[in-house]
């Protein structure tokens, strides 16, 4: 098991390296100039071409790359073109607000989706499931800026119950899970319902009725852990991407996150930060990643066996 | 004579998906005596698996559904009953074992935790004395008791099968149902198993329905044989009045090729000339007469009724 | 099936949320009573922070914020007038080549030291040195200290406009000791003498200011300044009307009317100086011939366009310069809609039968729908105009690298002419984008740059407009409108034609 743990780590580096490659070329080599960027369209030629000078813009491309890894590999990712602060005080400034609402966000959709689900399975075509479906249905098709601004006019401005932007104290934190939840929830109740279905018509679940079992039991016992391997994995990508930041979450209720973060520096062409955030993300997603492979290993014996070896 | 233990009469079963009604089982009746082994032969897709999981109410949800006929177990009429009752039945009184042994476990449990859960529900004992059942169980069925705590994917198939077959035995069941239980089998592990079956059965004194496609084992074991065809029981009888007797329906006699006799044990059945009717959309008159070599002018018109002598039953207008 | 039900249920949960709303907006609390004895003040900032330093700043918005931590030489009012502030008083010399500032005297840094002429000095010495130098502060030649409280300032060459450029946050004073230490930290702390001063910034969220009670006038009445970052425009809305910002700039078209009629707050509509203009490069075909350049300016129903593109808001401009700005004159080349005499151009120039071009223009929303309306104008005289969106980053390139055939853009224009010409016209200005070059409007530009007599310098201006107008490489498009929005309570707002708005003027009441 430790040893698969390590590997799986150390197959990390040559993720990284490819990814921090592609990320670096596609910026280096798609139009637009960071120094006249920060320098704003006032700025004289002169003074954008000194800035690119110390910037090291004018260098070919792969001696840039080679030296942002050779000194990244000693911890130096550089500091904003932007702010001039260190990379990673910067993500690590915006990451445990994107953190938290992942987090929250997920225990949400997980914590509504997965019931619900089972319920619309095991009734299916009843009144539950038709509903069920259908508010999946609309959570899935409407954009999510959508969700968040009605969210706001109903709960904000007309019931005055939450904030419409800031998160200072726990509230503010209400209507922001809840619209980065809402898609989450919907795919997790569509796939375990799915799934389930797919376990319901399984061999081994008529065996168990065969045996005299109950329909709860049927459920509980031998359908639910088998129906939520395929959602570990949805919950997994989900919450990845939401780590990521949402950006047009975060836009709605003018919250400071990692994905405004990352998309103002790609506009920015702020390198070393996209460098940074995609570098923190690969690592993120890949433990998270390796995170859903363990709970398969306990969810079903069949991967721990993979594993062990 | 011995008493009825399971009384199938006149059972019909159709499949109705959106797009078509199979007829699964058209008018089955079959009888099964206490301590009895009777054999169930067909070819596939006659109704085999249809009737064995019609008697334990088990076919799929809202698309297997019986029209018409009964089904006695024990003077109880099992098509009649609530879902609480059946569940005292399953697993207690009737057990099944399923045709594939490889999907017929449940993955994510331990074989230890799956034999334990049939005792569980059907008997008062403390976790110990299960635990101890569970053992002895899977020592019946020759696998180490220690094996209790591995998962389904670290068993072979056939020891799959024995773990299904332990399940299916340890509540003492008054009737077992054994879906072509060697059929993933190879060849000695089969003979293992359906030795083990005889032993058992002798030694528990329980009924056997016995689906399978090898006459050689029905020959081997079965007091008793029916021969379905397109969801009929189109002739039964002892073993003998199949294997010996002169009159035969004419699918048996293109089933066995010819009759072997009751030593030889390794015949298989003989491909028939022609296919099965399509059960959603059966001949009229008799279902066979499209591929019977005997057919007559009635055969295409009048659907034969049984002609009973003794124990042979033949469903065919050759004998009147 | 499913789906069929789904989208009747889409429709029916949009007609609730859409009735709900409807009557969404009576209940939040921005009551006039609660608000009168309010100290502190919530406003919305449209960006993050680029700079805490005014000179580094290149980001209006940004600096118009910090502005409030820092004073001028000088101030504006609403009508443009100069008005004193950190200098209470100044002198011009006859030839209009130097400037005498008399600096107040009992003015104290947030650090506690004294302002002197040390300060003025190193602030406009430095302003050279920047890298928007060479666009505000080139007119300057040097400064001198003339004692502790007087600076004097040599120009290149006499500047009408230079008081005006005087005003903006990019000359804004800084403390010597302060910059100095902070060896070109964009986000050190700043220290300036202004009203408020820094408390936190906190990017992509807010900058909070506090009341500076030393200030060298009467403080401000106003006590905590958060200038809060939201960047969509809904959200905005919806913030102010749950009154968690109080103040908000460039509230669109489409929902002044809403705010309007709603009592509990102000909507102050005021023309600004910023001037949105098409650029046409006249050195690339088939715009190379003024014709086809003159038939794209009548071809444009610039009035139709700002109902499309702006909700109606803002003044259309067919003159560059403004009504009241110095050497406006009504009698120059205008291009008023009139497609006939488009395609007559077009005729003559022999493509009577359109041509192809490619628009570049960026990801905003006016940057997305200018070129659309432009798009179906230029259609109907068979030209056919792609468009191409760019990110802000690749437009800010293209255009100052005159990498376009037809663009947009915008600019904050002086109630004097000079900049603005200049920019738009002179052959070697960056900003003049399209690259025009005409040495005939070279030499009357520094003629009208350095002549003193206003009479003279009208009728060069004159001259000027006549010809950059036939030569149309820049289109006017229109000058901005701004509507500033806050509670009814908030008092002490004026018209800002440069959008800079002192909030030490605030107050609640
Ligand atoms: N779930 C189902 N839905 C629709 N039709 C079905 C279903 N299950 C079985 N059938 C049909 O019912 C008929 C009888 O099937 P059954 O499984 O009882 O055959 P069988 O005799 O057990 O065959 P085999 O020897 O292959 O196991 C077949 O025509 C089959 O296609
Ligand atoms: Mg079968």
């Amino acid at each position: 098991m430790y040893k698969y743990i390590i590997k799986r780590l150390m197959m990390l580096i040559p993720v990284i390296l490819g990814i921090s490659f592609i990320v670096f070329s596609i910026i280096s080599l798609t139009p637009g100039d960071p120094a006249r960027i920060i320098l704003g369209n006032h700025a004289s030629e002169e003074a954008v071409e000194n800035l690119r000078q110390e910037l090291g813009l004018n260098e070919p491309f792969i001696k840039r790359y080679i030296s942002y890894v050779g000194s990244s590999i000693k911890g130096d990712f550089g500091s904003s073109y932007r702010t001039g602060k260190p990379v990673f005080e910067d993500i690590f400034g915006k990451f445990p607000l994107t953190l938290k609402l992942a987090l929250f966000s997920m225990l949400l959709a997980t914590a509504l989706g997965i019931p619900i689900g089972i319920i619309s399975a095991v009734k299916r075509y009843s009144i539950i499931d038709g509903a069920s479906m259908i508010f999946a249905l609309l959570m899935t098709s409407m954009p999510s800026f959508w969700i968040g601004l009605m969210l706001i006019l109903i709960f904000s401005i007309k019931l005055d119950i939450f904030p419409v932007t800031g998160v200072e104290n726990i509230k503010g934190y209400v209507l922001p899970t809840i619209t980065l939840a809402s898609f989450s929830m919907a795919i997790i109740t569509r796939m375990t319902r799915s799934t389930m279905l797919e376990v319901i018509r399984q061999d081994y679940v008529r065996t168990a009725r065969a045996k005299g079992a109950s329909t709860k039991r049927i459920i509980f016992k031998h359908c639910i852990r088998n129906a939520l391997i395929p959602v570990v994995t949805v919950i997994g990508i989900n919450f990845g991407i939401l780590l990521g930041g949402t950006v047009i979450t975060e836009t709605v209720f003018a919250l400071p996150g990692l994905g405004t973060l990352l998309v103002s520096a790609i506009r920015m062409k702020d390198m070393p930060i996209v460098m940074g955030a995609v570098i923190f993300l690969a690592i993120a997603f890949s433990i998270i990643n390796l995170l859903v492979d363990l709970i398969y290993a306990v969810i079903d014996p069949r991967v721990k066996a993979q594993y062990s070896r | 004579m011995s008493q009825t233990l399971l009384n199938i009469k006149n059972l019909y079963v159709n499949y109705e998906t959106d797009e078509e009604t199979v007829r699964a089982l058209n008018g089955v009746n079959l009888k099964l005596n206490k301590g009895e082994m009777l054999g169930l032969v067909g070819e596939t897709g006659a109704g085999k698996t249809t009737t064995a999981l019609s008697i334990l109410k088990l076919l799929p949800k809202d698309i297997g559904i019986i029209t018409n006929g009964q089904i006695e177990f024990d003077g109880k009429d099992l098509t009649k009953l609530k879902e609480a009752e059946l569940r005292n039945i399953r697993g207690e009184r009737i057990s099944m074992i399923f045709q594939d042994p490889m999907t017929s476990l449940n993955p994510v449990l331990t074989v230890g935790e799956q034999i334990a859960e049939v005792i569980e529900l059907h008997k008062t004992l403390d976790k110990k004395q299960i635990e101890s059942k569970v053992n002895e169980m899977l020592e019946l069925v020759g696998i180490p008791a220690k094996r209790k705590k591995e998962f389904p994917h670290q068993f072979s198939g056939g020891m799959k099968q024995r773990v299904i077959i332990a399940m299916a035995l340890s509540c003492d069941p008054e009737l077992l149902i054994a879906d072509e239980p060697t059929t993933a089998l190879d060849v000695t592990i089969q003979a293992q198993v359906l030795n083990m079956m005889e032993e058992l059965k002798h030694k528990l004194n329980t009924a056997m329905l016995l689906i399978t496609h090898d006459l050689g084992v029905v020959a081997q074991i079965c007091d008793k044989v029916a021969i379905m065809y397109a969801g009929e029981i189109i002739e039964s009888g002892t073993a003998e009045d199949i294997f010996e007797a002169k009159e035969h329906h004419p699918y048996t006699v293109g089933l066995f090729g010819s009759i072997p006799n009751l030593i030889e044990k390794t015949n298989r059945l003989k491909p028939i000339l022609g296919l099965m009717p399509d059960p959603t959309d059966l001949p009229q008159g008799c279902k066979f007469h499209p591929r019977c070599p005997q057919c007559m002018e009635i055969c295409r018109k009048v659907h034969p009724d049984d002609r009973q002598t003794e124990t042979h039953t033949i469903k065919c207008h050759l004998y009147k | 099936m499913i789906k069929k039900l789904g989208t009747l249920a889409l429709t029916f949960v949009l007609m609730i949320t859409l009735a709900l709303a409807g009557c969404a907006n009576k209940t939040a609390d921005v009551s006039t009573e609660k608000n009168k004895t309010r100290e502190d003040i919530n406003i919305r900032l449209k960006t993050n922070v680029d700079s805490l330093d005014p000179q580094l700043s290149s980001n209006d918005y940004s600096s118009n914020a910090i502005l409030n931590m820092y004073n001028t030489l000088v101030i504006s009012d609403s009508k443009n007038n100069i008005l004193p502030c950190l200098a209470k008083s100044w002198e011009i010399s006859d030839d209009g080549l130097t400037y005498t500032f008399f600096i107040e005297e009992n003015v104290k840094f947030h650090n506690n030291k004294k302002l002197t002429a040390e300060d003025v000095k190193f602030t406009l010495d430095r302003a050279l040195t920047v890298p928007m130098g060479s666009t505000y502060a080139f007119m300057i030649n040097r400064t001198d200290i003339i004692n502790e409280h007087t600076v004097k300032v040599t120009l290149k060459e006499p500047y009408a406009p230079f008081m005006e450029y005087l005003v903006l946050p990019f000359y804004a004073i800084l403390n010597k000791e302060a910059v100095t230490a902070a060896n070109g930290d964009k986000f050190a702390n700043p220290v300036g003498t202004g009203p408020f001063k820094f408390v936190e910034y906190k990017d992509g969220e807010y900058l909070s200011m506090t009341r500076n009670d030393d200030y060298f006038k009467t403080p401000a009445k106003i006590k905590d300044v958060k200038f809060k970052i939201i960047i969509d425009q809904t959200t905005m809305t919806m913030a102010l009307e749950k009154g968690e910002i109080d103040f908000l700039e460039e509230l669109p078209g489409a929902e002044r009317e809403r705010f309007k009629k709603d009592k509990r707050f102000e909507v102050l509509e005021y023309p600004t100086n910023y001037l949105h203009y098409f650029m046409l490069n006249p050195n690339i075909e088939p715009l190379k011939d003024k014709r086809v350049r003159q038939a794209i300016g009548y071809a444009i129903d610039l009035e139709a366009a700002k109902k499309v593109v702006y909700d109606g808001a803002g003044e259309v401009n067919y003159t560059i310069l403004r009504s009241d700005m110095f050497g406006y004159s009504d009698n120059i080349p205008r291009y008023t809609y009139n497609p006939e005499k488009a395609k007559e151009l077009l005729k003559e120039a022999g493509y009577a039968n359109g041509f192809n071009l490619k628009f570049v223009s960026v990801d905003t929303v006016a940057g997305r729908k200018a070129p659309q309306v432009m798009q179906g104008y230029l259609a109907d005289l068979g030209i056919t105009m792609e468009i191409e969106t760019n990110e802000f980053g690749v437009y800010a390139q293209k255009i100052t690298g005159s990498d376009f055939v037809i663009s947009c853009c915008a600019t904050l224009a002086q109630n004097d002419p000079d900049t603005l010409l200049y920019q738009l016209f002179y052959s070697t200005e960056m900003m003049n984008m399209p690259k025009y070059n005409n040495p005939e409007v070279d030499k009357l530009l520094d003629l009208q740059r350095k002549e003193v007599n206003e009479q003279k310098r009208k009728e060069y201006i004159k001259q000027i407009m006549d010809i950059v107008m036939e030569d149309a490489t820049i289109l006017p498009y229109l000058y901005r409108e701004d509507a500033a929005t806050y509670p009814v309570s908030l008092k002490g707002v004026t018209p800002k034609a440069n959008c800079i708005h002192y909030i030490y003027d605030f107050y609640w009441d």
